[in-house]
């Protein structure tokens, strides 16, 4: 019963969505350079913001899942905050930090580099609202990691650095695909940050939420269109992602005698 | 030659153990659990640091927080064996065995052939490429100990190596673990929390109660002069080892090296233990007509009273094979026990522990 | 059980449209019309003891399409009079629309004017950073037509508003938005309507005037909606609104007479 609540309050507006759009008009709008720009610019950055998340976040998650210090539980609300900031007050908060008079942007600035306006922006907000999705997962996941093992690991002359690639990384695999998917899904998704951040500009800022944004206030038919192709496209790749075999990793058999 | 001074504070109690273990003589650790037998071996294998204390193995010091820094788990050549043997799961067993090696640096075919003896020393050729949940308590068990001997250590610590198999497979996997101790050219520390595995596989046996040894010794030295009321309860018995040669009416006549005797059938003709508890030996001065089925004459070589208040006494007999009988302290005094005394003790074959 | 489905009627209860009691408003309003809006609710509660206004605010554009999708008002204050002939079409307009302000465009710069923008022809320079309002927001189209208006100014040049346009580094969803690039910085200029220039907006921008013949002003125009339940309350509400007491609200928040737009037409 209570299920049954729950998958209508996900499932009925999505499906009414896509309810709305004859596939053909899909294809049609897939031809149109606007649309290609905006998919195109929102497949690269959002899957630059994910591996971004990921290269970022993994140190981050270790630490946060294997060590102890002084402060450690400031440092994780820290890291949970994007979640709970409203995406337009996080976008304000980057363009404090990192617009042209923003605290680290003066210097950026007296650089030479200017971050809001680009595509490069629109990653770094991305980037701000998906990493903290990424670094929850994985740092479960690295605490999930039977401390046994990390020991067995120790005991067979396995340095931190070797235990981590070969035995938590392993290990925890699934949780960090689980948590990639979502930073995936939370920068494909981003748009409150993007658009007060890196502004809204076809080709260069603007992704497709923002273009489907700006298709509703005039056309509501192209906006459900847009939005059906978004989620489309994101299943896909999501629908890529939790299919990948987990945790079973390739094991280098070749050595061992047959 | 290891030498271990270890001091560490714990919830319950703190832990204060010295530790000598001689290559080719293991050294069971036993106690009850919670008497902090683990970390003995966590400290020991650089897994957890000691508060203070010196660890020295083979004339390298290890630890010393007096003066040296600590060595990490990783550059200790030691094998751990953990109770639940902690395989990675994700990696086959072939790849277990070689995690050891690969971190010390080794590759190509001295890698391979490595791995390869010690998957055929431990029977695992055919499991190669098996992963760990595929395998039986068993075969898991052999998988982590070749892992851990792979990599030749200089100690090798085994925690509990039978307490996750189940009944039928500890008692065919004991022969082997046995065997396996009596030619380890490392020094070996065997922890377990069954008085009855310690009597069967240790010569030496150090007794850990709430983070003290109370005594280490031969396990004869357990036996005649047991140093608290666990050790007299639960490790100072009498221990056999024999062959089956006769059965009569469900018993079966035993053979040692020093006499033999009568005990319930076990079924089977493989070698057997026996423990009898001295507290079965019923002393006679006369020749007993009662039913018993052993039924041994000798003097009594010593008379050793029990801690902690020698109301018991331990009473040390010349028989064949010899034997150890324990009585209360009237009873010595009503029989008029005395070194030099021949005595008859005999004990019933229903009262003996048999083990394979 | 029973408490999912007390939860389904509380739930319920809370998505049900507080309807139409006696004197209670429900208005749609332009965005840059909630300070001026605000004012005159409450002063409509005051006349008329046991009223009350509900406001909701967002762009025209987006106000229409709620109503086209259902949503529920009495009244409708559009800062663009396609979308009250959009509603019209769907037949969801009931009484005479009402112009009652209009408004203007002016080109704002950060205080500091790090490009140094000192006349309108500035705006076509090269590395300008430029933000409009969206094509798809009144205030967008607007800024696009003043600056094709204003390639007619003496020095402009012939392709000015083609190269202004190349400066355009965002397309914003709505004029607050235009304002706070400028405000904080991140753009060199942009154009808003002159009621955005709210004293606190003025302490960090600077504008720069477009003269009448270039500036391509908005009418805000008012309408009764079908559903509206209390039509003398709607019709009360225009009155205030179109009234000497709304002319003087409006004034002070920087819109002007909705005579300056019919003027400016005859005019041209």
């Amino acid at each position: 019963m209570l299920g049954a609540v729950l998958a209508t309050i996900l499932v009925l507006p999505v499906a009414a969505l896509v309810l709305r759009v004859p596939p053909a008009r899909l294809a049609a709008r897939l031809a149109e350079p606007e649309i290609l720009d905006a998919l195109r610019l929102s497949l690269v950055t959002s899957v630059s913001a994910a591996a971004l998340a990921v290269v970022l976040g993994l140190p981050v998650a270790y630490l946060l899942a294997t060590r102890s210090f002084p402060g450690k539980r400031l440092v994780e609300a820290a890291i949970d905050l994007p979640m709970v900031l409203p995406p337009t007050v996080a976008g304000l908060a980057l363009l404090l930090a990192f617009g042209r008079t923003g605290l680290a942007g003066r210097a950026l600035e007296g650089l030479g580099i200017t971050l809001p306006f680009t595509t490069v922006a629109v990653v770094l907000a991305q980037v701000f609202m998906a990493a903290p999705f990424f670094i929850g997962a994985a740092r479960a996941g690295f605490a999930a990691v039977d401390r046994r093992l990390l020991d067995a690991a120790a005991t067979l002359r396995a340095s931190e650095i070797r235990i981590f690639f070969h035995v938590m990384l392993p290990l925890a695999r699934p949780a960090l695909l689980a948590g990639l998917a979502m930073a995936l899904a939370r920068a494909l998704g981003e748009f409150g940050a993007t658009i007060t951040f890196a502004g809204n500009l076809p080709g260069v800022t603007q992704t497709m939420p923002l273009a489907v944004y700006l298709a509703l206030q005039t056309d509501l038919e192209a906006a459900v269109t847009l939005a059906v192709l978004l989620l489309v496209i994101s299943f896909g790749l999501l629908l890529t992602l939790r299919a990948a075999p987990a945790g079973r990793l390739r094991t280098r058999d070749a050595d061992a005698p047959r | 030659m290891l030498r271990a001074e270890l001091v560490r504070r714990l919830a319950a109690f703190t832990l204060e153990a010295s530790i000598e273990v001689e290559p080719g003589a293991p050294l069971v650790l036993v106690g009850e659990n919670g008497a902090g037998k683990t970390t003995v071996l966590r400290i020991l294998a650089g897994l957890l640091p000691p508060d203070r204390g010196r660890i020295e193995v083979n004339g390298r010091v290890w630890c010393d927080t007096e003066r040296g820094p600590v060595l990490p788990a990783a550059r200790r050549e030691v094998g751990y064996v953990a109770q639940d043997y902690a395989l990675f799961p994700h990696l086959s067993v072939a790849e277990n065995v070689a995690f050891g090696l690969r971190a010390s640096g080794e590759r190509g075919r001295g890698l391979r052939s490595k791995v390869g003896r010690a998957l055929e020393r431990f029977g695992l050729l055919e499991l190669a490429h098996r992963r760990p949940p595929e395998l039986s308590g068993g075969q898991a068990q052999r998988v982590a100990l070749a892992r851990a001997l792979v990599t030749e250590p200089a100690l090798l610590l085994l925690d509990e190596p039978l307490a996750a198999l189940d009944l039928q497979t500890r008692r065919e996997v004991r022969g082997a673990v046995r065997r396996l101790l009596a030619e380890l050219p490392c020094l070996t520390i065997y922890v377990t929390h069954s008085p009855m595995e310690a009597m069967l596989f240790g010569e030496r046996i150090a007794v850990l109660e709430a983070g003290r040894i109370v005594q280490c010794g031969a396990r004869d030295e357990l036996l005649r002069h047991p140093r608290s009321p666990y050790v007299a309860e639960f490790l100072g018995v009498n221990l056999y080892s024999g062959r089956i040669r006769d059965r009569r009416g469900g018993l079966v006549e035993l053979v040692t090296e020093a006499g033999s005797l009568w005990v319930v059938d076990p079924g089977g003709d493989d070698d057997v233990f026996v423990a009898v508890s001295p507290r079965e030996v019923t002393l006679f001065r006369e020749p007993p007509a009662a039913s018993a089925r052993n039924v041994f004459r000798g003097r009594i070589v010593e008379l050793a009273p029990e801690p902690p208040r020698g109301e018991r006494v331990r009473v040390l007999l010349a028989t064949r094979p010899p034997l150890v009988a324990e009585v209360t302290a009237d009873a010595v005094e009503a029989l008029g026990l005395r070194e030099g005394v021949e005595v008859h003790a005999a004990f019933k074959a229903s009262g003996v522990a048999v083990y394979r | 059980m029973r408490l999912i489905v007390a939860g389904a009627l509380a739930l319920a209860g809370l998505a049900t449209p507080l309807h139409a009691a006696q004197a209670r408003l429900t208005i749609f309003a332009a965005a840059s019309l909630s300070d001026p809006f605000r004012e005159l609710a409450r002063l409509f509660e005051r006349r008329h003891p046991g009223s009350s206004v509900r406001l909701n605010f967002a762009g025209s554009q987006q106000l229409a399409a709620q109503l086209d999708q259902g949503a529920r008002a009495d009244l409708f204050a559009s800062a663009d009079a396609r979308w009250i002939d959009f509603l019209r079409a769907r037949g969801r307009v009931a009484g005479e629309p009402r112009v009652f302000a209009s408004n203007r465009l002016v080109v704002i710069v950060p205080r500091r004017n790090p490009a140094g923008i000192e006349t309108l022809a500035d705006l076509a320079r090269p590395g300008v950073k430029l933000v409009l309002a969206a094509d798809a927001v009144p205030l967008g189209r607007y800024s696009r037509e003043a600056l094709a208006r204003l390639a007619a100014m003496p020095g402009a040049g012939a392709d000015y508003a083609r190269r202004a346009l190349r400066n355009v580094v965002s397309h914003e969803e709505q004029a607050k938005a235009v304002v706070a690039k400028v405000q904080l910085g991140e753009a060199d200029a942009g154009i808003v309507y002159r009621s955005d220039l709210t004293p606190a907006v003025r302490t960090a921008v600077r504008a720069l005037e477009i003269p009448e013949r270039y500036n391509v002003p908005a009418s805000y125009v008012a309408v009764r909606l079908v559903e509206a339940g209390d039509a003398a309350g709607v019709e009360g509400f225009l009155r205030l609104l179109t009234g000497a007491e709304g002319r003087e609200i409006l004034a002070r928040h920087g819109f002007l007479p909705p005579a300056g737009r019919a003027h400016d037409r005859e005019a041209r």
